[in-house]
């Protein structure tokens, strides 16, 4: 927490909760869901769910895009770091993640050349630095992510840099979780920092055709609480509006830029979430016109195996829909941990079984 | 488990299991028992500990590995409550290591000895192979004098007992990831290594109730939370609003989304006091020129539900998990 942000201070936290408290009295217990492993970040780092009400439940989402990178991108990306004078780049939490045989730290232990960075731009460096060798960025991530990855490929770059893209984009996720959710969750908080980059209106339709409230909102802990307050208050009222809990971050259009950039480089393909599904609209493919530094198409990527679901007894997949908790698996705690990740939420400390993990969390 | 993991020599859970259910039980005596940074030896108020250094990169802001080995032993004793007397220095060089750094490497062991008033007695000097060693590895052994009239124990913690601390934490593990990594940093974190021996003199002299000291080396404040409160049988609660961190250390962690409780320090020690005399014990430290920060961070509780607690700035409460073993296994 940022000690000189009054949204950290306990002052905020301590009027929002009692109008929370408030306000639940009125609407009788209820469900709402994140979808951002900050929020749940947020969370459980402050001990949020310590202030609620015991009637108010915060039900954490598909928000870890480490998580939800499928088993085939994380293949794909090892087979590229196996070839010769190639190197693959990404981000350090994409390193552990269980691809369908192998992570990509047991690629690298067994030789495959694989090199962590903090920003996309240090690829950059790289590739310049080594001429000679092959590098590939990994794209992980949601908006705010591939915002940066786009102003990157945007750039004219040197002839020796690929990416293999695996980037995800959130308001389809939750269209879809829409269809099949079963309908107890009554409104939700959406993520701050997506937003910066796409605004509202793409979420415009959990509005006008779903008629739940949804609400950005941001990550220190009165940010937090003031997003769950304006859902409250929605609810109360009996309306579902679209609101803006951040708007000291967050500009209702969002940034046209980073959106320009996006919309030059990438298009929006059907796309698998891993444990959740295949979901319309939502993978970032590079355009026609960077095919050349596409390594699906311009290098080999195929590992020759089909990808593997999600491993045995792992229940990333119900807890990223919220139907179940990470104390509702076997292996939680036990064989799974952030040390020796089963399932792909206990990689990311973003994911839910990771921050629960790391935070002590035992219920909601 | 049939390797070693990496994550082992990490100073978390994962150590802490590989020491209690191997290392531990292969050698058990009264002496190693005692489970201190280092030995109360029987008899002549001798106080003996060991330390290897296998740090990368070699050369960071604030240090290098010379330095280190020196700091890290002598701290050692310090937290045994001994001054600091005599090191051995063991040296494993790789083949084509340069002399240039070698020499860089002594001169700043040698500096740092000198001023901790520590006399290298004996040493050691293996050469291995080209590619099986990461330049140089340094081993110190220390031999002190214990100041004590009782050994320091977690045994001997009360609820109530204040915590303190010499300052910002986190400096050194941000230092070397920073140097690592090389981080884009506009003026690089600098490590926090330094002898303590000085400053525990003086707090020793004004507050001889002090009831046990410990560095928060690898694993950081957490891990040295869980271990003392789990020892003690009692629970440990820090304030999160009362520990030191300094702005640019906090900031990038939070970006780098880790935790400040787990990083290591080189140059902090945690002293445990009588609450009577917190108050006393803190303006003391505040004087040395190595406690500026000192901050009353914590206290010492009853047994919870789990060893070690933090009260949030904005008022709750969270457990502290031990870390599982950080993804910096090569820090000191
Ligand atoms: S604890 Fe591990 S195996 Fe279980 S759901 Fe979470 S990630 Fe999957």
């Amino acid at each position: 927490m940022n000690p000189s942000d009054p949204f950290g201070t306990p002052e905020p936290v301590q009027a929002l909760s009692e109008a929370i408290g408030k306000l639940v009295a009125q609407t009788g217990p209820l469900r709402l869901m994140h979808l951002c492993g900050s929020h749940e970040h947020a969370l459980n780092q402050h001990g949020l769910r310590q202030l609620l009400p015991k009637e108010l439940k915060i039900i954490p989402g598909p928000g870890c895009p480490v998580c939800v990178c499928p088993a085939e991108a994380i293949d794909q990306a090892i087979q590229l770091a196996k070839q010769p004078q190639t190197t693959l780049v990404t981000f350090g939490d994409m390193l552990r993640v269980p691809g369908s045989r192998q992570s990509l730290a047991q690629a690298k232990a067994e030789g495959a050349s694989v090199r962590m960075v903090y920003s996309p731009y240090d690829c950059l460096k790289l590739a310049q630095e080594q001429p000679t060798q092959t590098l590939v960025f990994f794209a992980v991530g949601f908006e705010t992510t591939m915002a940066g990855v786009a102003g990157l490929i945007a750039q004219s770059l040197p002839k020796n840099l690929y990416f293999l893209v695996a980037g995800r984009y959130m308001p389809p996720v939750l269209r879809l979780l829409m269809e099949i959710h079963d309908e107890t969750i009554r409104g939700f908080l959406l993520p701050g920092h997506a937003a910066i980059i796409t605004g509202l209106e793409p979420y415009r339709f959990m509005e006008t055709q779903y008629k739940l409230p949804s609400v950005v909102a941001g990550f220190e802990p009165a940010d937090v609480l003031l997003g769950i307050w304006m859902l409250l208050k929605e609810i109360a009222q009996g309306t579902a509006g679209l609101k803006n809990a951040y708007p000291r971050a967050v500009r209702d259009e969002g940034n046209l830029k980073a959106q320009a950039w996006i919309t030059q480089v990438f298009d929006l393909k059907p796309g698998v979430w891993r444990g959740i599904d295949l979901v319309e609209d939502s993978a970032f493919v590079l355009r026609e016109a960077y095919r050349d530094q596409d390594a699906l198409r311009a290098l080999n990527a195929d590992p020759g195996f089909p990808a593997q679901g999600h491993p045995p007894g792992c229940q990333c997949h119900r807890i990223m829909l919220g139907e179940k908790q990470p104390t509702d698996c076997g292996h939680f705690g036990q064989a799974c941990n952030p040390q020796n990740p089963i399932g792909p939420c206990m990689v990311s400390p973003e994911g839910t079984c990771n921050s629960w993990s790391r935070f002590g969390i035992r219920s909601l | 488990m049939s390797r070693i993991e990496l994550a082992q020599g990490a100073g978390g859970r994962g150590m802490q299991e590989l020491l209690d259910q191997v290392i531990r039980p292969a050698l058990s005596n009264p002496l190693l028992d005692q489970g201190h940074d280092g030995a109360y030896l029987p008899g002549q108020g001798l106080v003996m500990t060991t330390d290897s250094y296998v740090v990368s990169p070699l050369f960071f802001p604030g240090g290098n590995i010379g330095k280190l080995a020196v700091c890290g032993t002598v701290n050692d004793l310090a937290m045994c409550g001994a001054e600091p007397l005599w090191l051995s220095l063991g040296l494993i060089i790789e083949a084509g290591f340069e002399y240039d750094d070698l020499q860089k490497i002594l001169a700043s062991l040698a500096q740092t000895a000198k001023e901790a008033g520590v006399v290298v007695v004996t040493g050691d000097t293996k050469v291995v192979e080209a590619g099986k060693g990461d330049g140089i590895y340094i081993n110190t052994t220390g031999i002190g004098r214990s100041r004590l009239a009782q050994p320091f124990s977690p045994k001997a913690l009360k609820v109530g007992d204040r915590l303190l601390i010499n300052g910002g934490l986190a400096e050194h593990g941000l230092a070397i990831l920073a140097a690592r990594e090389s981080l884009p940093f506009e003026t690089p974190p600098i490590s926090d290594c330094a002898c303590l021996h000085g400053l525990v003199e003086t707090m020793l002299a004004t507050c001889p109730e002090i009831r046990l000291l410990r560095d928060p080396t690898r694993g950081g404040l957490a891990a040295l939370g869980n271990e003392l409160a789990s020892a003690s049988s009692l629970s440990i609660l820090l304030k999160e609003k009362d520990l030191p961190i300094k702005s640019p250390v906090q900031a990038a962690l939070q970006m780098l989304g880790i935790d400040p409780l787990s990083v290591a320090n080189e140059g902090k020690l945690v002293a445990f006091c009588p609450e009577a005399s917190a108050e006393k014990l803190l303006k003391v430290m505040q004087a040395h020129p190595l406690g500026r920060d000192s901050a009353i961070i914590g206290e010492v509780i009853e047994r919870q539900s789990a060893p070690l607690w933090i009260q949030t700035q904005i008022g709750t409460r969270r457990l502290v998990e031990m870390p599982l073993g950080e993804q910096l296994p090569r820090i000191c």
